[in-house]
């Protein structure tokens, strides 16, 4: 029992520390009462999340449909991406430039120019999603693919070693701990884009939702949204850090 | 074919030209390692030693680079017998792949050249008993100290075979205990595979403990000095304290001492 | 054969291209750019004109220039603003926000360097800004702090102060040991070491983080805009005019705060480029 408090006790110190923080609102709220426009009670938003849980979580899967695709096509298009153009200069410095560029739109611009082309459904926020994600995933699989320590690349060429096995035996394994990261992080852009996008307009989604009760000045209903999104994204962020673990075993940090 | 000269150096010149730069790295070098022998180079530092390796290795110089002359491993010119796999290399860092165990980081150059999978086995397996590695199979690099990775990574050079050894300061990075244990390890390795080793080094002492013959270099100009050939016993270790292997010390300092002015 | 073979493999090893900026060609390559994107802008032009595209789809590039026209060459009542002054006023705010949550993250993530049970007692809180998207939060923000321009900075200061917090913590913890024992034979005074040691090892990690974050800065303070009853950013506009069908103001809108965009992020990196040159940063 004390290992396991020992090897965790950071992540109980956060975890505590989150609760703390909570108990501390809660009773704050209920010995000062705030106007309910402005702050809402733990205790409320935890009714208002039981009592819609429904509409809520239809509305989150929704959401998810649209981050989930577009966060995965959005990796594996950007890492093959790099696969492909790494070893051809003025491809590779094409694209970044490109990327660069397309990259240098806010994404609300983004949003609506492609929202004018596709309109706002379903397909449009997966396609936003896999664009955000797709760049840094692709800049950082291309800074790996490229880099190699010089006595690698003499212990190689001294085997006569083919591009192919390069690639596969040390090219790949090597980039995998940034590679994973940044596919890590992008679950929260991911997120953040799918939402922000729902804003401009969208046929359901959770953005919608609380961008509607916000309106009219619903605000339960909009921390309800929040919850629910801050629960999705903690099981999404954590659940790709455990497969990263277990795709990458050697990594220190 | 056996070819009794396993290097065989003739007038080679390198030169660094290009960028504005016009740099004499190696100036008429000749000498011969027959088959089978240990060899040492040492010299001064910006006598062209790395150029000198690269050269002999096979591996590419930088594009400024410009070499005359003629060089034969096993007769054949340095990238042809590099590509028939007749050298093998060990650098002064390990560089073992940090995601592969020992057995996977000895047989990464089988694996690229293409042998069976049960031949692989077994050579993995020899070459553990050879460098008396049995037992760590399973470890990773992070987990081995300095020491035993350039094992594994002398291990991984004799993986395919080769007839030539190139090693450039292996041992460089590690404490005197152990730099004395891996000498005596290679010494072990070199009189049960009977391989040609040509061995780069800084220290005096460890080339006088190791080599049959030394190769002392000098710069400006980037010739060889002198060629010392050390005829003592095997094991070195019993006539390390002799006053002949002292005087083999003195005398190479004193010729490195000439080539540095 | 083998020498070829071998000179292949050896490019394909070759990383300097990354790196490399031939000068010649140079001005040959911005041509042709140049030559590409007048021929991309005719073809748009007579490919609409030809299919009939409707204009709520893709604008013609005439289209764009009408609206330019409008907006900007013929005489406006003086309160009126035009998008170019509307996305500069964004872009003012931006700035704000970005100077303040560097000042504000680099002092967050020096405490956070202190000890590893500050950072696991707050690191969920920074967790959760990243987490939670700023338009969901941003009514809950207004709702607190009004819906004035304070609320705006807050939300582009809370959006982008986690990632310089963790860079800036991050390039603490990894200040070789060997350099602060160094400074540490010669005082015991805090203010002292992170004078020498912490804040010169800062500036690399600050200036690359600064490029990462600045497009986050414009986009969080056009995110701001949305829910806020300011007039005179450029975010609003953008909805509005995405929700009137007005597609070319939104076209333009969208080129210039992209343009500004960009040239922040270009401004960053010769800002990089001038001062690792200059004071000759190496790498520990």
């Amino acid at each position: 029992m004390k290992r396991v408090f020992k090897t965790y006790k950071y992540v109980l110190l956060s975890v505590s520390s989150l609760i703390l923080f909570i108990i501390l609102w809660e009773i704050f709220l209920n010995i000062f009462h705030v106007s309910r426009i402005v702050l809402i009670k733990p205790s409320e938003i935890l009714a208002t999340c039981i009592r819609d849980f429904d509409i809520l979580s239809k509305e989150m899967l929704y959401t998810v449909s649209e981050i989930i695709p577009g966060w995965f096509i959005g990796s594996l298009m950007g890492i093959l991406c790099a696969v492909i153009m790494y070893r051809n200069e003025k491809l590779s410095k094409g694209f970044v430039t490109t990327s660069v560029l397309i990259n240098a739109i806010p994404l609300i611009a983004l949003t609506a120019i492609i929202g004018g082309i596709m309109g706002t459904n379903r397909d449009q926020k997966i396609l936003l999603v896999s664009l955000i994600v797709f760049f840094p995933v692709f800049i950082t699989t291309l800074s790996q693919l490229t880099s190699i320590d010089q006595g690698h690349k003499d212990l190689l060429l001294s085997y006569s070693a083919k591009p192919k096995d390069i690639l596969f035996k040390v090219l790949l394994p090597k980039s995998l701990p940034a590679l994973t990261n940044i596919v890590k992080v992008s679950c929260i852009t991911a997120i953040f884009t799918a939402v922000t996008s729902e804003f401009f307009g969208g046929y359901g989604g959770i953005g919608i939702f609380i961008l509607s009760k916000k309106g009219l000045y619903n605000l339960e209903l909009v921390w309800a949204g929040i919850f629910f999104i801050a629960v999705f994204g903690t099981i999404f962020y954590f659940t790709v850090e455990f497969l990263q673990k277990k795709l990458v075993p050697w990594q220190e940090s | 074919m056996e070819n009794s000269k396993a290097i065989h150096i003739d007038s080679l010149s390198a030169l660094f030209d290009g960028n504005g730069k016009h740099l004499k790295v190696l100036e008429n070098i000749n000498f011969t390692v027959s088959s089978g022998s240990f060899v040492s180079i040492i010299g001064p530092s910006g006598c062209g030693k790395s150029t000198l390796f690269r050269l002999i290795s096979g591996l590419p110089t930088k594009d400024t680079c410009k070499a005359e002359g003629k060089i034969r491993v096993n007769g054949k010119k340095p990238e042809t017998a590099s590509k028939d796999r007749e050298i093998g290399l060990v650098l002064q860092k390990p560089t073992l792949l940090e995601w592969r165990t020992v057995s996977g980081n000895m047989q990464l150059p089988l694996e690229i050249m293409g042998y069976s999978k049960g031949s692989i086995e077994k050579k993995v397996s020899d070459l553990l008993k050879l460098l008396d590695l049995q037992g760590y199979e399973k470890y990773r690099p992070s987990e081995l100290s300095g020491g035993m990775q350039q094992k594994v990574s002398i291990g991984r050079a004799l993986a395919y075979n080769p007839d030539l050894l190139l090693m450039d300061e292996p041992f460089a990075a590690l404490d005197e205990i152990n730099r004395r244990k891996m000498n005596n390890e290679i010494i072990n390795i070199w009189k049960k595979t009977k391989k040609t080793i040509l061995f780069v080094t800084h220290s005096i002492e460890e080339a006088v403990y190791l080599s049959q013959k030394v190769i002392i270099l000098r710069n400006k100009p980037s010739t060889i000095h002198k060629i010392v050939n050390i005829d003592l016993e095997y094991p070195r270790s019993k006539v390390q304290n002799s006053s002949k292997y002292f005087k083999y010390i003195k005398e190479i300092r004193e010729y490195l001492n000439e080539a540095s002015i | 054969m083998t020498l070829r073979k071998n000179q292949k493999l050896k490019k394909a090893l070759n990383t300097d291209f990354m790196y490399k900026r031939p000068n010649r060609s140079f001005f040959l390559r911005t041509f042709i750019t140049v030559l590409i994107v007048i021929l991309v802008i005719v073809i748009w032009e007579i490919v609409i004109e030809h299919f009939n595209i409707p204009k709520r789809i893709l604008p013609k590039p005439s289209d764009l220039y009408h609206f330019f026209q409008r907006e900007f060459l013929t005489v406006h009542s003086s309160r009126y603003q035009t998008v170019l002054t509307k996305s500069l006023y964004s872009f003012r705010d931006a700035l704000f926000g970005f100077s303040i949550a560097l000042v504000l993250g680099s002092i967050l993530g020096i405490i956070l360097s202190l000890k590893r049970g500050i950072y696991a007692i707050l690191f969920p809180f920074l967790f959760l800004t990243q987490l939670v998207p700023v338009p969901a939060l941003a009514p809950v923000v207004a709702a607190i702090l009004g819906y004035g321009y304070s609320t705006k900075i807050f939300i582009i200061v809370l959006f982008i102060i986690f990632p310089i917090a963790i860079a800036v913590r991050n390039t603490v913890l990894n200040i070789p040991e060997n350099y602060s024992q160094l400074l540490h034979t010669y005082t015991t005074k805090k203010y002292i070491t992170f004078k020498y040691l912490v804040l010169p090892s800062l500036v690399p990690t600050l200036l690359s983080v600064m490029k990462i974050v600045c497009t986050a800065s414009i986009v969080a303070t056009i995110i701001a805009e949305l829910p806020l009853s300011v007039k005179e950013g450029i975010g609003k506009d953008i909805y509005n005019s995405f929700n009137n069908q007005m597609i070319p103001r939104v076209w333009v809108s969208v080129i210039l705060i992209s343009i500004i965009s960009l040239l922040f992020f270009k401004a960053l990196s010769y800002l990089e480029k001038y001062i690792t040159t200059k004071y000759k940063y190496g790498e520990f």
